[in-house]
């Protein structure tokens, strides 16, 4: 597999915040609403070819980035440059083109698709919304796209409530296939299945992505799963980048302490390796009140004053391999 | 009674020399709706040990939730469970009266949630369902209870206990409210304490703190528990012995070392082949093929045999029991897999 060809995504200095609805009252008295920062200056690179992991809690801010790289949501500000060309700044009919390349696969199969439409007609809609065959040609693409995600022919005429969770994470593929993308943003695809189908749903998105050289970025809290799937992984907490680097130096060798508990905390799979003590201790601080400095240093076992005061940047510690941590850097 | 912390630790093991606390004989719980009868659970047997940890491990729809609420008869109609016997300390719990039933309830077997968030009342402070509980024992005073309360909250790793009894379940977080939840349900100090995927709803290191607290009170009050999870990784971290369930009754029961090293149904060995290992990246995974079954529909013989690569004439007619494949460790199947 080739990944040494020009990235295909480049995200710079990205920021996301969402503001809490005031009540009644204090929008009278004008008080500022409270803002939640859900992605906080973050960059990174996606080359051509590659699956990147995102990992990080919930309220981490990895669906959010998702989100703003599909342009469903409107980002605060930052570059996010695909193919080059930045698609905070294209105009409506140009971002309609590219979004086309971009394509999401969402967590929840049950309620990303309509249920009031025959998976004929919500793939019917998306080819012929896009123009991306001629009409007599659409039946023939159908039917190959339900030959790609291991569905039979007869499914196009069923609606989604006929399906199971697995069948329906593998219409949602098929959805997002049928643009022809060449970057798949999957958000936690896998989450709401049970392990053995799981199997199943990574294992197609893996083919998937080798036969038509897909750029993948994938969303999970599973540590095992983005372990599995991943070339590289990138660690957030709480808005921000952690740790990023290929899969196997993260695994062998976290830099990042909160990568460390996280890595730490993921129940093994072996019944004679047992923990006592608890990987990390506390609750993740609230989006509205970020801690100063390191964001992570209330619930960090090595902080020092330094970390309360100085918002550490993300510094390469060998090749590829970058954390935002000044305490394991001068180690 | 005012609750009392034991002063002795008892961190032994659970073992075969321990007598058996819970014994659940061929339970049957079947749901009638007008569409169809379904059989959710049918005929499971196993039995807890004093301070032991049972795993309970199946995919959604295996049965696993409904057995675990079966033993302190949570379930409602539609449902209804309608044969077996639940035998806790040589009383049979389905004979129970309401009144008795109450005060099994809590006193001696009970339970925690998935969420949180459901399972405790958003309108009422902490203070006051924490409290409830403990009024069930009427010798306590007031002020007795809500000592206890703020004991029992600092027991689940709950700081400032004084101040956060006086709040809501909404100003909690998910491993707090979890903490709660916890904590009322050993308020009175039962003896089993049944819990149906209890960190399901929450992150994995707060899964980690959730999971480590509820290992530390079992060993802190010699209680027995009932985890019932889908996570196989949890069930390596923290049970004894693992009852494997696939629609509607167990396959595969055995102590938790034999169940990874040794497991010996088909369903068990898919269940473990389908998960990522830590150990190698990106290698194909074996997944359990096709899907499991539609429980008002179940195929005849061995209810696992549409999808196992085994499965022979003799599995696709006759019923498969469980039966012993070595020493503790019993198998709903009639090949030898290994």
């Amino acid at each position: 597999m080739n990944v040494n060809l020009a990235p295909i995504l480049e995200v710079r200095d990205l920021n996301k915040t969402f503001e809490l609805p005031l009540g009644l009252v204090p929008a009278i008295l004008r008080h500022k609403a409270e803002v939640i920062t859900a992605v906080d200056d973050v960059s990174f690179v996606v080359e051509k070819g590659e699956i990147l992991g995102i990992v990080g809690e919930s309220g981490c801010g990895k669906t959010t980035l998702l989100r703003c790289i599909a342009k469903l949501y409107d980002a605060d500000s930052g570059e996010i440059l695909f193919e080059g060309r930045d698609i905070l700044k294209l105009r409506h009919q140009e971002m309609r083109i590219e979004r086309r390349k971009i394509q999401v696969v969402f967590q929840d199969p049950y309620s990303s698709l309509n249920p009031r439409m025959t998976v004929r007609q919500i793939l019917g809609e998306i080819l012929s919304v896009h123009n991306i065959r001629p009409p007599a040609q659409r039946k023939e693409r159908m039917l190959e796209l339900m030959e790609m995600v291991g569905l039979n022919a007869d499914a196009l005429q069923r609606m989604p409530s006929q399906f199971s969770g697995g069948q329906r994470q593998r219409i949602g593929i098929a959805r997002a296939l049928a643009m022809e993308p060449s970057l798949l943003l999957a958000d936690e695809p896998v989450s709401a299945l049970d392990v053995s189908i799981q199997a199943q749903i990574i294992n197609l998105l893996m083919e998937l992505q080798e036969q038509l050289h897909l750029t993948m970025i994938f969303i999970t809290h599973d540590l095992r799963v983005v372990r599995h799937v991943s070339h590289r992984i990138a660690v957030m907490y709480l808005g921000k980048i952690m740790e990023i680097g290929p899969t196997d130096k993260i695994f062998a060798n976290p830099i990042h302490p909160y990568t460390m508990a996280l890595l730490a905390a993921a129940p093994e799979l072996d019944p004679t390796i047992r923990n006592e003590v608890s990987a990390l201790q506390g609750d993740p601080p609230s989006p509205i009140h970020i801690p100063s400095g390191c964001r992570f240093h209330p619930r960090c076992s090595l902080a020092v004053e330094s970390c309360k005061n100085q918002v550490p940047v993300l510094k390469e510690m060998e090749a590829g391999h970058m954390a935002a941590c000044p305490i394991m850097a001068a180690r | 009674m005012a609750f009392n912390l034991p002063t002795t630790l008892s961190n032994s093991p659970a073992n075969g020399s321990q007598p058996e606390l819970l014994m659940v004989e061929n339970l049957q719980v079947k749901f009638f709706t007008h569409l169809s009868t379904i059989t959710a659970v049918d005929g499971v047997t196993f039995s807890i040990r004093e301070r032991e940890t049972l795993g309970l491990v199946g995919e959604s729809g295996s049965g696993k939730s409904v057995t675990c609420r079966s033993i302190v008869r949570l379930i409602q109609r539609p449902g209804k469970i309608v044969g077996g016997r639940i035998i806790y300390n040589n009383r049979d719990i389905l004979s129970l009266s309401r009144r008795e039933l109450n005060n099994f309830r809590g006193k001696e077997v009970s339970m925690i949630f998935q969420d949180p968030m459901t399972a405790l009342n958003p309108v009422l402070r902490i203070r006051d369902q924490i409290i409830e509980t403990l009024e069930e024992d009427q010798e306590n005073s007031p002020q007795e209870n809500l000592q206890t309360a703020i004991k029992l909250m600092k027991m689940v790793g709950i700081p400032i206990p004084e101040r956060r009894l006086t709040e809501y379940p909404h100003q909690f977080s998910g491993g707090m409210r979890q903490r709660v939840m916890i904590a009322t349900a050993i308020s009175r100090q039962p003896r089993l304490l049944l819990a149906d995927e209890p960190t399901t709803a929450v992150d994995v290191t707060i899964q980690d703190q959730i999971l480590k607290l509820l290992l530390h009170l079992q060993h802190e009050f010699g209680m027995s528990l009932l985890l019932v999870t889908h996570d196989l990784g949890i069930v390596a971290q923290t049970c004894d012995r693992v009852a494997v369930m696939y629609a509607g009754r167990i396959i595969e029961m055995t102590d938790t070392v034999t169940l990874f090293k040794n497991f010996h149904h088909p369903y068990t060995m898919g269940l473990m082949n389908s998960i990522p290992t830590v150990k190698a990246t990106r290698h194909r995974l074996i997944p359990i093929p096709g899907m499991p079954p539609d429980m008002a529909k179940l195929p005849d013989g061995c209810r696992f045999h549409p999808r196992c690569q085994f499965a022979t004439d003799e599995c696709r007619s006759g019923d498969i029991p469980l039966r012993q494949v070595g020493n503790n460790h019993f198998s709903a199947c009639i090949k030898d897999v290994r």
